[in-house]
Parts: C-alpha cells; sequence; structure tokens
C-alpha cells in the first residue's frame, strides 16, 4: 500500500528528520491521555519532547550544510489520475527554520513551566503546545504545497485553542474565533490558488511547481491570480494589512502563547509561505509589487498604532505586524534573503520582548497597562537587561540582531523598490525605535506606579482594552459581553514589591538575549554572507541586494533618532508625554482605535451577512415553507377534530395510506398509460 | 459467495427485527443486546465484502440477478450488486447505524418497536445501496420512509407529529416523483428497444439508453424530462434549496439516534440515488444540466450556512450546515470531473460520520442541559470538558479541519469545479470561489456556536452535570476516530471510489 520513494542515497541524520515534528506530537499523546495524571510534571514530558527536536534539527542542520536537498515521500491519495504524496524534504530553507522553532518553542516550554504553574489546567496548556509544535514543524518539513496547507490549518487550529486558552473569559473566546475567522479568509484564497496550481501543474510539489514555472507551462495572468492568491493566505497568517485585526485581539491568549505563536513562528509562516514559492512570485512582477506595497503599508500602518497602545503586549503585537511587514516588504523587493533572515532574527528578539513582557506581567501581577509600570529596572535586573538587549535590537542598533537584517531590508527596498518604499520603511524603523523605547523607558525607568500588588480590585479600568474586547466580541456577530473578569491564576502574593521571577523564567531570556546579540553575524558582510550563500545555494531566486557603508550609517542613525525621543519624551520630559494627543487628537484617536477597522467591518461584512441571513430566514420558514406547513397544519387540526388518538396513530396510518394510494394509483395511471 | 454475503446482508436486519417481535418488551437490555448484535453482524459483513471488494474493476460485481415476476412485458428482478459507489455507502450504513445504537441505550419508551423499527430501516437502506433493478430499488427507497416517519412520529420532541407529516409529505411526494420517473423511463427504455428485452433493471437501461434500437422514441425533451424527473426526486431527499424545508424540522424533533442516522445515512440516498440513476442512465443529460446542478450546489453551501449563522437551536444549526454541505455533493458531480465526482462519494461518506458525530454531540449537551437553544447553554468546556472537546473537535471535522475527512471532500470537490470543463460549466470558476465563501461562512456559524455554548462563562446551574459516560465514548471515539483515518489516510477510500468514478465521468467522454 505504501511506496517510499528515496531520492537521494545513503540514510543519514536528515533521513531522521521526520522525528523532528514527531516527538511533540508524542508528548501531546501523552498529555492527552494522561495529562491530569501527570499534573505538574508534564512541564518535563514536554520540555523533553522539544529538546530531543532541538537536538536533533541541530544535526540535521549540520548535515544539510554541505549537503544536499533531501525529500521522503509516500502516496497519500489518486487524485484523478495524479498520484499526491506526503512526506518530508529537508532544504536550507527549512533547516533554517526548523532550528528557530524548536529552539524558540524549546525556551517557551521552559518558560511556561513556571509562568503557568497556578493554573488548574497547565496539562492541557502543554498538550496544545506540544500539538502547535508538531503541527508548525510539519509546515516546514512539508515538500509540496498541500502538505503545507494541511499543516497551516492545525497551526491555525492550535492558535483557537491557545488564544482561548482562557475560554471561560469572553474576550478569550471572542478573539480565538476571531483569529481563526480571519485568517480563513485568507487561507480560501490560498487552497484556492493551490487548487488552480494542482489543475495545471498536476502536483502540489514545491519541485514541479518551480519546473512548471520554469517552462512556461503557466500563462502569465494565471501566475499573477495564483501568486495573489497564495499571497493572500500570507496576508491572513501573517497578519498584513487589511486582514491584521486578529493579532493584537489574540493577545488575550497566555503570554508564552503570544511569544511562540503570535511572534515568532506561526505568523511568520506566511512569510515563509513567499518564501517557498519564491519563483512563482518572481515570475510575476504584479504580483511582487503587491507584495512589496501591502508589507510597506503594513509596516507603517501597525507602526503608528505601536505609538499610541498602552497594553505592553498589544504594543508588541503590532510591533510584530509591523515586523512581519519589513520582512514581506523584503520579499516584495526580490530580498529573497533580507526577507528570511528578518523572519530568523526577528523570530528571536521578539520572542525575548515577549517573554520579557511575561516576566513583568506575571512580576506585577497580571497586569498589562504600562502606565501602572515604571521603575522596575532594578527590581528584575535579568529582565530589564535583557528587555533592554531585545529593545535594542529590534531597533536595529549596531551589532545586534535587529541591525543586520534591517540593513538587508533598506537595502532590496533602495535597490529593487522605489523612494517611496524605501521612505516608508525609513520612517517605519524611526518609529520602531521610538514605540519600542517609549514602552522600554515606561515600564523600567522612573517610578513603580502600581499600587498595592495585592489589592485585585485595584485593576485599573482599561477603557481602550474594553473597547477592544467588545468591537472583537461583535465581529464574530455577537454582542454583549462587556465584563472583564479577573484571572483565575491570580494568587495572593505575600511582598508587595515586583520582583525577579525565578531562574526557569530568566534562563530562557538569556538565551533568547544572546542570540538577539550574535543572530545577525551569521549574515554579515565582513563574515562573507554565511546564511545568504547557504540559503541561495541551487535555487534560482535573484540576487540578493547589498546596501553600501552609508545605508547602514544611515539606519543606526535613524535608530538612534527615535530612542532619543522617546527618551527626550518619557524620561527627561523635554517634550510633553501628551504633544501628539493634544495637537492632534483626531489621528492620535485614529491610530489609537485600529484605524476604526474593526467597525467598518462590522458595519460593511458582518451587520449586513447577519441582516441578510435573518430574511433569508424569515423567507424560508414563511414563504419557502409556507405551502406544506399549511397542509400540515390542516392535517393536524383535522386530527385533533377526529379525536386524539395515542401519539397520533391513527393520523399516521391515515397518512400512510393515503400516500400508499397514491402510489398505486400513480402505478395503475402509467401502467394503464403504457397500454396506450 | 460473495453475492449471497449480499443478499444475507439485507435480509439479515430484517431477521432479526422479526426475532426481536419474539421478545417480551419487558426484556429490555435482551432487546438492546440483540439489536446491537444484528447490526454488528451486518457491519462484520460489510467489512469482509469491503476487504473481497475487487478495487481494480470499474463496474458491477459480487452481482446477483433473481427472476422475481416476469409479466411479459413486464419483468421485475431481484438484481442487486455492488461498485465502487455502493460499496463505500454499504460500510458507512453499517457503522453510523450501530454506532447510532449505542447512542440509543438512553430511550426509554417502547423499547421493542424502536429497534424493530431501526432495523427494518438499516434492512432498507442496506438495499436501497445495493438494488441495481429500479423497481427493487424503489421498493427498499420506501422500506425507510415508513420506520423513519415512526422513529421521529413517536420518539421524537414536542412538534413530533408535525415534523414527521413533513418528512412523510415531502419524501413522498419525492418517491411518488421517482416512481413516475421510474416508469416512464422504463416505458421509454422499452418503446426504444421495440419492446425486445424491456427491463427495470438501470445497468441494462443504461445500455439501451446510450444505444437505442429506436433512436426517435428519446428525444432530447424526453430525456431532458427523464432526467430532471429524477432530480427533482432525489433533491428532496439530499434536499436541495427549495425543497430542504423538511429537514430542520426532522432534525430538531428527532432522538439522537435518529438523526445520526438522518443525517449520516438517509440524506446520502438522495445523493447515491442521483449519481446512480441519474448519471448512470441519463449522463448525457446530467453533462447538459451541469451548471444547474452547480447552481444549486452553491445555493446550497450559502444559503445553509446562512441560514445556520441565525439558528437559535443548535440542532436546527447543524440541521442547516447538513443542507450547506450537502451543496458539495451537487458542486462535485456537477463538474464532471474524476476529482470532482471523487469528491462527493467522499462527502457523502464523510459527512454520514460527521453530521453524526455533531449531532450525537448536541444530543448528549441536550440530555443534560435540557435546553437546545444556543444562548441558554454558555462555559459548558468547565463542567463536562471531555464532551465539549468531543463536541470542538466534530466542529473542526465540519469546518473542514485538515487531518479530518471533510477537508479531503472539500479539497476534490473544489479541484473539481475548479477543473470544469468550460463548455460545461461556463462560470466554473465564479462559483468556485463564491463557494470558497462558503468555507468562510462554515467556520462562523459552528465556531459562533462553540463560543456561545461551550466557551464563555458558565451557568451556575450547569456547574454539576456529569461527563461523558462509557457507553458515550463508542460513537464518540469511534465517529471522531473514522473522519481521523479518512483524513489522514484518505487512499483507503479513493482506491475504493475511484475506478469506479473514472468509469462513471468517462461516459460522457469527460
Amino acid at each position: 500500500m505504501c511506496h517510499g520513494i528515496l531520492k537521494e542515497k545513503g540514510v543519514g541524520m536528515m533521513h531522521y528528520a521526520w522525528l523532528i515534528p514527531v516527538f511533540p506530537l508524542i508528548t501531546f499523546l501523552i498529555l492527552l491521555v494522561a495529562g491530569r495524571v501527570l499534573k505538574e510534571k508534564v512541564a518535563y514530558i514536554g520540555i523533553a519532547g522539544l529538546a530531543l527536536s532541538f537536538l536533533l534539527s541541530v544535526l540535521v542542520l549540520l548535515e544539510r550544510i554541505g549537503g544536499e536537498t533531501y525529500t521522503y515521500v509516500l502516496n497519500w491519495m489518486t487524485v484523478g489520475e495524479n498520484v499526491v504524496t506526503m512526506g518530508y524534504e529537508v532544504t536550507a530553507l527549512n533547516a533554517m527554520m526548523l532550528i528557530v522553532v524548536t529552539l524558540v518553542s524549546l525556551v517557551v516550554h521552559i518558560f511556561s513551566k513556571e509562568y503557568m504553574k497556578e493554573d488548574d489546567r497547565i496539562h492541557v496548556f502543554f498538550a496544545y503546545l506540544g500539538l502547535f509544535s508538531f503541527s508548525m514543524l510539519g509546515l516546514v518539513l512539508a515538500p509540496n504545497i498541500l502538505q503545507l496547507f494541511i499543516f497551516w490549518e492545525l497551526v491555525g487550529l492550535c492558535s483557537f485553542l491557545l488564544v482561548g486558552f482562557w475560554y471561560f473569559k469572553p474576550e478569550a473566546a471572542a478573539a480565538a474565533k476571531k483569529a481563526f475567522l480571519i485568517t480563513r479568509i485568507g487561507d480560501v484564497g490560498l487552497l484556492i490558488g493551490l487548487v488552480l496550481l494542482f489543475n495545471r501543474v498536476g502536483s502540489f510539489n514545491y519541485a514541479e511547481i518551480y519546473t512548471a514555472v520554469e517552462m512556461d507551462q503557466l500563462s502569465a495572468p494565471m501566475i499573477t491570480t495564483i501568486a495573489l492568491l497564495i499571497f493572500l493566505g500570507a496576508v491572513g497568517k501573517s497578519a498584513q494589512f487589511p486582514l491584521h485585526v486578529w493579532l493584537p485581539d489574540a493577545m488575550e491568549g497566555p503570554t508564552p502563547v503570544s511569544a511562540l505563536i503570535h511572534a515568532a513562528t506561526m505568523v511568520a509562516a506566511g512569510v515563509y509561505l513567499i518564501g517557498v514559492m519564491y519563483p512563482l512570485f518572481l515570475a510575476s512582477s504584479t504580483a511582487m509589487t503587491v507584495v512589496a506595497y501591502t508589507g510597506a503599508l503594513t509596516a507603517l500602518f501597525a507602526a503608528t498604532m505601536a505609538l499610541v497602545n498602552n497594553d505592553i503586549k498589544r504594543i508588541l503585537a503590532y510591533s510584530t505586524i509591523s515586523q512581519l511587514g519589513f520582512m514581506i516588504l523584503a520579499l516584495g523587493t526580490a530580498g529573497y534573503v533580507a526577507g528570511l533572515f528578518h523572519l530568523m532574527t526577528h523570530a528571536f528578539f521578539k520572542a525575548l520582548l515577549f517573554l520579557g513582557a511575561g516576566s513583568v506581567i506575571f512580576a506585577v501581577h497580571h497586569r498589562q497597562d504600562i502606565r501602572d509600570m515604571g521603575g522596575l529596572w532594578g527590581k528584575m535586573k535579568v529582565t530589564s537587561v535583557t528587555f533592554l538587549i531585545g529593545s535594542l535590537a529590534i531597533a536595529g542598533i549596531f551589532p545586534l540582531a535587529g541591525f543586520w537584517s534591517k540593513e538587508e531590508i533598506l537595502a532590496s527596498t533602495l535597490i529593487n523598490g522605489d523612494g517611496f518604499l524605501f521612505l516608508i520603511a525609513l520612517v517605519t524603523a524611526f518609529l520602531t525605535a521610538f514605540y519600542m523605547f517609549r514602552l522600554f523607558f515606561k515600564t523600567f525607568t522612573g517610578e513603580f506606579k502600581g499600587g498595592d500588588l495585592n489589592d485585585p480590585t485595584e485593576e485599573t479600568f482599561n477603557e481602550q482594552a474594553a473597547w477592544e474586547a467588545t468591537q472583537s466580541a461583535e465581529v464574530g456577530l455577537d454582542a454583549g459581553y462587556e465584563e472583564r473578569k479577573v484571572y483565575p491564576n491570580h494568587q495572593e502574593v505575600p511582598e508587595n514589591e515586583p520582583r525577579e521571577n525565578a531562574g526557569l523564567m530568566t534562563f530562557p531570556l538569556m538565551v533568547l538575549a544572546v542570540l538577539a546579540v550574535i543572530a545577525g553575524f551569521i549574515n554579515a558582510p565582513f563574515l562573507g554572507h554565511q546564511l545568504e550563500a547557504f540559503l541561495t545555494a541551487g535555487l534560482n531566486v535573484g540576487t540578493q541586494p547589498h546596501g553600501a557603508l552609508w545605508l547602514a550609517f544611515l539606519s543606526v542613525a535613524v535608530a538612534v533618532a527615535g530612542i532619543s525621543l522617546a527618551w527626550a519624551m518619557y524620561v527627561k520630559g523635554f517634550i510633553r508625554e501628551d504633544f501628539f494627543s493634544s495637537k492632534a487628537p483626531s489621528i492620535h484617536k485614529l491610530f489609537q482605535n485600529n484605524y476604526y477597522l474593526d467597525d467598518i467591518y462590522l458595519a460593511v461584512f458582518v451587520r449586513p451577512t447577519k441582516e441578510i441571513s435573518l430574511l433569508l430566514w424569515e423567507m424560508d420558514k414563511t414563504i419557502v415553507d409556507g405551502v406544506i406547513t399549511l397542509i400540515g397544519s390542516l392535517t393536524s387540526r383535522s386530527g385533533k377534530a377526529m379525536g386524539k388518538h395515542q401519539d397520533g396513530q391513527l393520523q399516521t396510518y391515515g397518512l400512510v395510506t393515503v400516500f400508499g394510494g397514491m402510489v398505486v394509483i400513480g402505478l395503475a395511471f402509467a401502467v394503464r398509460g403504457y397500454f396506450g | 459467495m460473495m453475492a449471497n454475503m449480499l443478499i444475507w446482508l439485507v435480509f439479515l436486519p430484517l431477521i432479526g427485527a422479526i426475532l426481536l417481535f419474539t421478545i417480551p418488551k419487558e426484556n429490555v437490555n435482551v432487546i438492546r443486546s440483540l439489536a446491537t448484535i444484528v447490526s454488528g453482524m451486518a457491519l462484520i459483513l460489510t467489512v469482509i465484502i469491503w476487504g473481497g471488494f475487487d478495487r481494480g474493476v470499474s463496474g458491477i460485481q459480487n452481482g446477483t440477478t433473481l427472476p422475481w415476476f416476469d409479466l411479459g412485458f413486464l419483468q421485475i428482478n431481484f438484481e442487486i450488486g455492488i461498485d465502487g459507489l455502493s460499496m463505500p455507502l454499504l460500510l458507512l450504513t453499517t457503522l453510523v447505524t450501530t454506532l447510532s445504537i449505542f447512542a440509543s441505550f438512553s430511550i426509554e419508551k417502547r423499547v421493542k418497536e424502536f429497534y424493530i423499527w431501526t432495523l427494518i430501516l438499516l434492512s432498507g437502506m442496506l438495499g436501497v445501496f445495493v438494488a441495481l433493478d429500479m423497481f427493487l430499488f424503489f421498493l427498499f427507497f420506501e422500506l425507510t420512509l415508513v420506520p423513519m416517519f415512526f422513529l421521529i412520529g413517536i420518539w421524537g420532541g414536542k412538534m413530533r407529529s408535525y415534523a414527521s407529516f413533513k418528512f412523510l409529505l415531502y419524501t413522498g411526494i419525492g418517491s411518488g416523483i421517482m416512481f413516475m420517473t421510474f416508469l416512464a423511463i422504463f416505458t421509454k427504455g422499452a418503446e426504444a428497444m421495440n419492446f425486445q428485452g424491456t427491463s427495470f433493471s438501470m445497468i441494462r437501461l443504461a445500455e439501451i439508453f446510450a444505444n437505442p434500437a429506436n433512436p426517435e422514441v428519446l428525444s432530447e425533451g424526453v430525456k431532458a424530462a427523464l432526467f430532471l424527473g429524477l432530480l427533482v426526486a432525489f433533491a428532496i431527499k439530499l434536499p436541495v434549496f427549495p425543497f430542504h424545508t423538511w429537514l430542520p424540522n426532522a432534525h430538531v424533533e428527532a432522538p439522537t439516534a435518529v438523526s445520526m442516522i438522518l443525517a449520516g445515512i438517509l440524506l446520502k440516498m438522495g445523493g447515491y440515488g442521483l449519481i446512480r440513476a441519474g448519471f448512470g442512465i441519463l449522463p448525457d443529460q446530467a453533462a447538459k444540466f451541469a451548471t444547474l446542478i452547480a447552481i444549486l450546489g452553491l445555493i446550497n453551501i450559502i444559503y445553509g450556512a446562512l441560514l445556520a449563522l441565525v439558528q437559535t437551536d443548535l440542532k436546527a444549526l447543524v440541521a442547516y450546515s447538513s443542507i450547506s454541505h450537502m451543496g458539495i455533493v451537487l458542486l462535485g458531480i456537477a463538474s464532471f470531473t474524476h476529482s470532482g465526482m471523487q469528491g462527493a462519494v467522499f462527502q457523502l461518506v464523510s459527512h454520514g460520520f460527521i453530521s453524526a458525530l455533531l449531532f450525537f454531540m448536541v444530543g448528549a449537551m441536550y440530555e443534560r442541559t435540557k435546553t437546545r437553544t444556543i444562548s441558554e447553554m454558555g462555559g459548558l468546556s468547565k463542567s463536562v470538558p471531555i464532551l465539549a472537546g468531543f463536541m470542538l473537535a466534530a466542529a473542526m471535522a465540519s469546518i473542514g479541519l485538515p487531518g479530518l475527512s471533510g477537508f479531503v471532500s472539500e479539497l476534490l470537490a473544489f479541484i473539481g469545479i475548479f477543473g470544469a470543463s468550460a463548455d460545461l460549466i461556463p462560470a466554473a470558476m465564479t462559483i468556485g470561489i463564491i463557494a470558497g465563501i462558503g468555507i468562510i461562512l462554515t467556520a462562523a456559524y459552528l465556531l459562533w456556536a462553540m463560543q456561545r455554548t461551550t466557551f464563555g462563562p458558565i451557568k451556575e446551574k450547569f456547574m454539576n452535570l456529569p461527563d461523558a459516560r462509557p457507553m458515550e465514548y463508542v460513537p464518540m471515539v469511534g465517529l471522531l476516530a473514522l473522519s481521523l483515518i479518512l483524513g489522514v489516510y484518505p487512499h483507503i477510500l479513493s482506491d475504493v471510489i475511484n475506478t469506479t468514478v473514472i468509469d462513471i465521468v468517462s461516459r460522457i467522454g469527460g
């Protein structure tokens, strides 16, 4: 039944790459069955599974460097005359992705052991984390776009489950549904795109799709159509404008989830998708332009929203959207390596920032409003220092990781894009530095404004969050949840001061901080663009643009300017904090309310759909069903008139008889007709 | 040997029903056990038949033809057999029926009668899927109608009488139309052969219609009318808009186990009949009406989903989702492509498992909360996490989550409709894209339902509901596992379907 096709000789580590997703799958299954019994021991099982996956990923990467792409497939199904296969593949790109995913997932597992220790459903949490890691790794290892889609949907499911982990919170339930639904819009585009590809290429395999594009088997308009449909999938998953609205709400999930799924890995899957389909995109200049502009506009829009938010996680969420926009901008301007390089560096420093935020939130008893924080620098040494490193990295300060990848993106927009794209990228880089340091200064410097941490009623009413909560609830055809609930795992803590968390939470921060410092060197020009050589070997993805030295200076200068402005406003007070909100209140409000996109969607899509559906339902009950309802009510009335028999059997038999008679008459009629 | 097994399979449940007559109605446990054993034996038989099924044969296998009655001009034979179309549906029938018998143990009212009707129903359904003679097919089709009528009418909810009458009226009219059309097909077939070697056999009639001795008899108009007759007859069963209104009522009133059979198997007879009789005997007409069928399918998908979106009763929501999902079947067969047809059959089977699971979960929740009104539930994950988990899994299967069977059928149907020839369906691309919106709507109404029932804060009165009983795990795990197996390794099913499907599609040169 199964026919293995071994395309490469020799059975090395890459042959065992399939085990990488299987380890977390096993932990998922163990926790699903025995989670309740194991209690807090579940964390060790989850961590062990991911540690094995990480180790194997390292071995696979080492073998892949200097090796060849390895593919192994089995027959899955016959569609018409075409055999669809499933299996796994180790390419340069996914060997890198394996490291990123397993490493971030591993540190998030470790962090979660402490962060989630007071939640009595910790076994469910770790089970879902395992399922997610399995799905994400399966997505990365897929040798064809159908298998990618299958795991693409599964990571979406895990995102839904984990955003809605605290299912009893109405906002979490609404956010989970919103995340699933909005990304599904993109998924339908992707599905149609891959169906169109299959109908023309006869295969879902990347290799055969590349060949078909090279051999001009697809017409130019069809290539553009398919590329744009596939891109729609990326827009949904990677939260690009105009489908980005789900990601800020997804912050209702536990913070480790935000770090893993909604910052480092799943949301980057859209970028990865464009990466693996790159030959298709390169073949359509229209598609590339759409990609570049979508990325650029998203980067800028999201950054403006990050400027004015006060929720530590939402700021980081908008920042993620913005940075994903950067990656997509790079891919749209032929910066294949630049986009994927930034995917990797961003995964490390954004996971660091999110886990740092989690550490802060944990220390201040699940508050997320930065106006309630401040002064944590001395109190939480590891968190503060690592958060600073993350902030410097994302701002693009030399020689941290973000500097190298952001500089390449700027180069790619400058060389292959146009002046407008370059300008947007530059402005966004400035805004990024500014909002990150606004966040940093307000959280870690100055005085602690949180007041008494033991008073659970102290939680200041967050108008913005409450508003957004009702919005997100309504987007799912469902208003009426207004109450904000206190977290269940909120426990009494004896001391009154925020203080550094246990080693299990700070260790992951240190690991990620080291990566946020050094990861950029992997593609540093003076070390010979190692990553570029690795990723582009044997692939037809065009020449990679490189910037001149002045560009590096310019990008650092822009970042320094942003940081300085934040310092002037939030540390020194040279410029008043409410400068912007008082000078341009309408624009400030526009940014704060997500450009009113949720309201627009509600008015344009959700409400009309609901109205139409209600109207159709009325019609269904009256017009479509009318005639028969009339007959029905007449029968039952006559039945009542005849005297109610037990269970209405009299009428029953009567009708059966009538029906039987009808058949007999019909038969007689037809037969007579036959005799003519 | 295998042919004899088919006869045994069809009559085994009837024999079981007769045996049940002899058992005193007080012996509830004996009755339940016997019904389970009989259905289980039918299941084992189908599994054996499945194992011996020759995947390389496109036509009928294990066929038997026994002379039944012969009036000279009118020969009716007991002609049965299976192919890649009916084999999966036979297995579906015995699987879902057996699992729904496990789901029916909570029924306390008139237990003996309940299982007698259920077993008669089982015989009828199996008969429909093996019958190759039109008269026999009609008889078995009718044999399903009466038990279903009583199962809803006696064991249903408050409005059971109304619902069962409506069911009988609609499907009865459908049967009437079907019978007339069958007779007309027979008549025209006989005429076309100058009354030489006339037959009710669908296989023979297909040959006659393909190569008539007297082609003038079969004008395009006549053939079109015959096809439309079959289309309407089976459209009521599937059900297709605007003949669907009996279904939500029937589902809402029917007891859980009956809903499972109704959605899981009975509706499939509509799709099966359309392919077997409509596409089998009149393939060129089917191709002519491909656009109509595709548009009907599209309307079902969108209309069913939009109505599901505004239902207040959870069971009605699932019923409308069935209507929506049956649209995929129409879309697939209309495409006249291998993949589309394969997807349609795949959907018949897959939806059989998924809808049965969904109805079971809704029933299990109703049994505990005593309500089906969505707004009255909420937060049920707290008190019944296992049931809530399975309900979410069922919803995800229905949404078409990859890894579960619904995804494969949707994928195949989409490959079909987007690959449909422009001569057959000029607007295939547009239809496909609008159907894509249906996928989003499906996620919307199911997630909305889950959000309002199992997520959110729990009501005080639902705090101490008991979670799944051991007996409930049988249908829950069974149905989910079946959907999972087909989703992870669809080859198991597509292997059986494929050869026959290629044959059906190639009849119009597609």
